[in-house]
């Protein structure tokens, strides 16, 4: 009799459940439809019917025009070579990294992660603090050698955002692959030795087959990074060089030639998605680490004057690479023309007649700030939708819904940037005034990093603590409330910092969407740096050590919150 | 014909002695079972012999050439792993053919080897299968025949029945032990299973805390074991301490054993009783070659084969495994036994 009416409630749960559990899914749909797919597909059917009539051959004229090919053989090439150069620098450095025991490797290792969290702005004038014809190393030079003109001229060429990409890929290729070397049984290599192989032919029989997962895995991760390149491209590359992202921007932005902003964000859309289905691919069959690959195994000492020298050579490398244009930066922004200085931090606050900006330029990080906490509430709140019911699902729908939240993780900011400008300024939505746009987009970008962090915690639950909470008379929802909320806390934590600080620093989207009067930060810093001047220059370096210091601080708070829980 | 000798090998990591002084020799053929609990330094000492770690001391010399110059890929011995440390990334054939590879083996004879060492462990027709799609069991044989497929002069196995359950461990014991001494391999088995270790060893190396306690045949060792530390070890609770004897007689800690020493032995006051070779007697009953003992039952246990039974002598604890027959008294009477001599062992303390 019990049995039979616990057997009861338990199905009664699951057919509960199970019938409005799409519920769940509704709300995240509908956003994705209104403010993913619909300014997609308005873009598809600009690029076959420019002007309102079904017009392939257009398309075909736009594709194979010079400047398209050219455009697209520049973005593949730099990709390319970026991952070359990045995988050639930082596996020396995953090796030491997965080998050796040497003081300060915590502090390097914490270190490393400063580049993931730096918007591409900030890294850009970063860049050019420290090597750019105003730059820091030139300064100096001009003065040391009495030069009348910079010695260093890397503005404005291809070398100078390679430099910015290796900065950006390095830590990741590094904690990646050197996660997975760590992880490799020391075991099958001293079988391998103790069959006869030496220490080369371990090497390469053994231990680099191990390792093409993983250097595959961060080498396609690589690629996609470079090859939607837009911040650092358009800032440190200049007007002669153009990706597929940074042209999309200008032939929407500076000729209004939407047709073609189009028909490039069409490519952009179909390489996108072909390379993140290659990397998840790569990822599921190797389970290769991506966001938190511990270093562990058992790292040996350093012996040995050849090993010595090596592992210094490296990690004198990591340490200029990781931190002089930090530095840089952070310098330039206190020095003028005559030596320290606060102008650049005070003009911040006032509105300059030869500003670029209708406001004081400080409100840009109020803006920041505010656009970054309604974008994380966004994202948080449909990621906490979706992974509740991606948890709750069963059945072959739960991959396929669970790919489909994912998609906006394949689509580049500035296609999506150009979607909203084309579709959200015309009725039914007119938002293009609105401020909610910045949010709503910020909000999109993060909500799959979101739904890859709370998802996790929430399938870690074990099925039986519900099951027990329902049997002592807990309703679904209040088996929500009180069993899956508090138990991932700590994951919505760590999706809510992360929403924040990808809304603080995105500038792909936010260069279409945001109005000339509300600026966030990374679209001010990109005003001042394409402006002439001392003064714009200064105020840049000045807004990015603000923005790199308003993000870390972010971190810091939401960091202890889930640490006190 | 001796074929390895270890002398005075020592070895330490960070300051911490790991091994002390080992020596000991072993002839072509013979199987050594390096036995001991963990951290006495057995796997240290077969990763020294395979050259992944190094000495501070002591002299390794196989064959009549000392072998400590030689990198490990060049020494020719096989090493079987605890994890077995299969390449993950090759099947079942390229694993056993990697050590043939290493030495240039043609293709075609390293195929006709390789077919011929799976059939030796029992997998045939498993040459293309993947690593991943193999049982613990199955894994256990690919790292045997990898090992075994080079010839190497000296095989050595850590621990390669560790992972398995009990059953599945016994049965391999044994066939490792078939296979080996088919092919005549010289060998060192690490294990911490002493019954293991018998079913597998010609020899047994007993380690304690880096120091090499007894090296025997397994049955001198089970009937003699040299100290009270190799004892304990073995699991033999019945170790009773004594004073010196004055004369000939062996002031043993419970009354009823004040035995004779044997051929004025005055050294050796620790006394061991094996716990088989007692029987249950009425008293005074005994035949030459016994000696009586009587003391209360505390614990009574029907194990099948035997009764396990604890009782207390003099405040002391002895441990018995009697014959289901006769059918012993309960738990709390007195009971007399009569214990063979054999079963006395007198130990170096």
């Amino acid at each position: 009799m019990r049995n039979g009416r616990i057997q009861f409630s338990v199905n009664f749960l699951k057919t509960n459940f199970g019938s409005n559990r799409w519920l769940l899914l509704s709300l995240p749909l509908l956003f994705l439809a209104l403010f993913y797919f619909y300014p997609l597909i308005k873009i598809v059917f600009m690029s076959f019917a420019p002007e309102g009539v079904w017009e392939p051959e257009r398309l075909r004229q736009l594709i194979s025009s010079d400047n398209y090919f050219r455009v697209l053989r520049f973005t593949f090439w730099q990709a390319t070579l970026s991952t070359l150069l990045t995988l050639a620098l930082a596996l020396p450095g995953a090796y030491i990294f997965a080998h050796f025991n040497f003081p300060g490797k915590n502090m390097l290792q914490a270190l490393m992660t400063v580049p993931f969290v730096l918007p591409t702005v900030v890294t850009a004038a970063a860049f050019r603090a420290l090597l750019g014809s105003g730059g820091l190393v030139n300064s100096w030079l001009i003065t040391a050698l009495d030069l009348s003109i910079p010695p260093i001229r890397i503005d404005q060429t291809v070398a100078f955002f390679l430099l910015a990409h290796i900065f950006y890929n390095y830590s990741l290729v590094l904690r990646i692959v050197a996660g997975y070397w760590s992880s490799l049984d020391p075991d099958i290599r001293e079988a391998a030795g103790m069959l006869g192989a030496s220490p080369w032919q371990t090497f390469k029989k053994i231990t680099l087959p191990l390792l093409v997962p993983a250097i595959t895995s961060a080498a396609v991760l690589v690629f996609i990074f470079c090859f939607t390149s837009f911040g650092v491209i358009l800032i440190l590359g200049g007007p002669g060089y153009a990706t597929i992202e940074v042209e999309i921007y200008r032939q929407a932005v500076q000729f209004f030639n939407l047709p073609m902003a189009a028909a490039l964000s069409l490519i952009q859309i179909l390489i996108n998605f072909l390379l993140m289905w290659l990397h998840a691919r790569i990822g599921s069959k190797n389970r290769v680490g991506f966001f938190s690959t511990a270093i562990g195994g058992t790292p040996k000492k350093v012996k040995g004057f050849l090993q010595k020298s090596f592992l210094l050579a490296n990690l004198l490398f990591m340490v200029i690479l990781l931190l002089a244009p930090l530095s840089a930066l952070l310098l330039r922004s206190f020095i003028g023309e005559h030596g320290f200085t606060l102008a650049y931090y005070s003009s911040l606050f006032t509105t300059h007649s030869r500003s670029v900006f209708f406001v004081p330029p400080i409100n840009a990080v109020l803006n920041s700030v505010g656009f970054g906490l309604a974008a994380m509430c966004i994202a948080v709140t449909l990621g906490l939708f979706a992974s509740t019911y991606l948890a709750s699902a069963k059945g072959r729908s739960v991959p396929f819904w669970d790919a489909v939240i994912m998609l906006p993780l394949a689509t580049s900011a500035v296609t999506l940037g150009f979607g909203y400008i084309i579709t959200l300024n015309t009725p039914p939505l007119n938002l293009r005034d609105s401020l909610a746009l910045v949010p709503i987009a910020h909000g999109l970008v993060a909500f799959p990093f979101v739904v890859r962090c709370i998802l996790p915690g929430i399938r870690q639950i074990p099925q039986t603590l519900k099951e027990a909470a329902t049997l002592l008379g807990s309703s679904p929802l209040q088996v929500w409330r009180y069993i899956d909320l508090p138990l991932t806390s700590r994951p919505i934590m760590v999706g809510a910092i992360f929403a924040f600080s990808i809304s603080m620093g995105e500038f792909g989207a936010s260069s279409f969407v945001t109005r000339p009067h509300t600026p966030t930060m990374p679209v001010a810093i990109f005003r001042f740096l394409s402006q002439p001047g001392d003064l714009n220059y200064g105020q840049a370096m000045a807004m990015s050590t603000i923005l790199m210091l308003v993000t870390a601080s972010g971190f810091w708070l939401l960091g202890r919150i889930a640490d006190n829980r | 014909m001796t074929i390895l000798d270890v002398t005075n090998l020592s070895s330490s990591y960070e300051g911490q002695p790991l091994l002390k002084d080992i020596t000991f020799s072993l002839k072509k053929g013979e199987i050594l079972c390096l036995l001991g609990p963990s951290g006495a330094g057995k796997t240290t000492l077969l990763r020294l012999l395979a050259g992944l770690e190094k000495e501070d001391s002591g002299i390794v010399t196989f064959g009549n050439l000392n072998i400590q110059p030689i990198p490990s890929h060049k020494r020719n011995f096989g090493m079987m792993f605890q994890e077995y440390a299969l390449f993950p990334h090759k099947n079942v054939f390229e694993n056993v053919s990697f050590g043939l590879e290493m030495k240039k083996w043609p293709l075609k004879i390293r195929q006709e080897k390789v077919a011929g060492m799976l059939e030796i462990v029992g997998l045939k027709g498993f040459a293309h299968r993947a690593i991943d799609e193999l049982s613990g069991g199955e894994r256990q044989r690919v790292a045997l025949a990898r090992s075994l497929a080079p010839e190497p002069r000296l095989l050595l196995l850590d621990e390669p029945l560790g992972s398995l359950d009990r059953t599945l461990r016994d049965r391999l014991a044994t066939e490792i032990r078939s296979i080996l001494k088919a092919l005549n391999v010289t060998a060192l088995f690490v294990t911490h299973d002493q019954s293991e270790a018998f079913s597998v060893a010609d020899k047994v190396a007993i380690l304690h805390e880096g120091r090499l306690e007894q090296f025997d045949s397994p049955e001198n060792i089970y009937r003699t074991p040299a100290n009270a530390t190799v004892a304990r070890f073995l699991g033999f609770k019945n170790i009773i301490y004594g004073k010196r004897a004055k004369g000939d007689l062996f002031y043993s800690a419970i009354e009823q054993l004040h035995l004779a020493t044997e051929n004025g032995d005055t050294e050796n006051c620790t006394l061991l009783i094996r716990p088989e070779g007692a029987r249950i007697i009425q008293a005074e009953e005994l035949i030459k070659n016994e000696i009586a003992l009587t003391g209360k039952i505390v614990k009574l246990q029907f194990q099948g084969a035997t009764y396990k039974m604890q009782i207390e002598v003099d405040e002391h604890m002895l441990f018995f495994d009697l014959p289901i027959d006769p059918i012993p008294p309960g738990i709390g009477d007195p009971v007399h036994l009569a214990i063979r001599t054999s079963s006395f062992v007198r130990l170096a303390s």
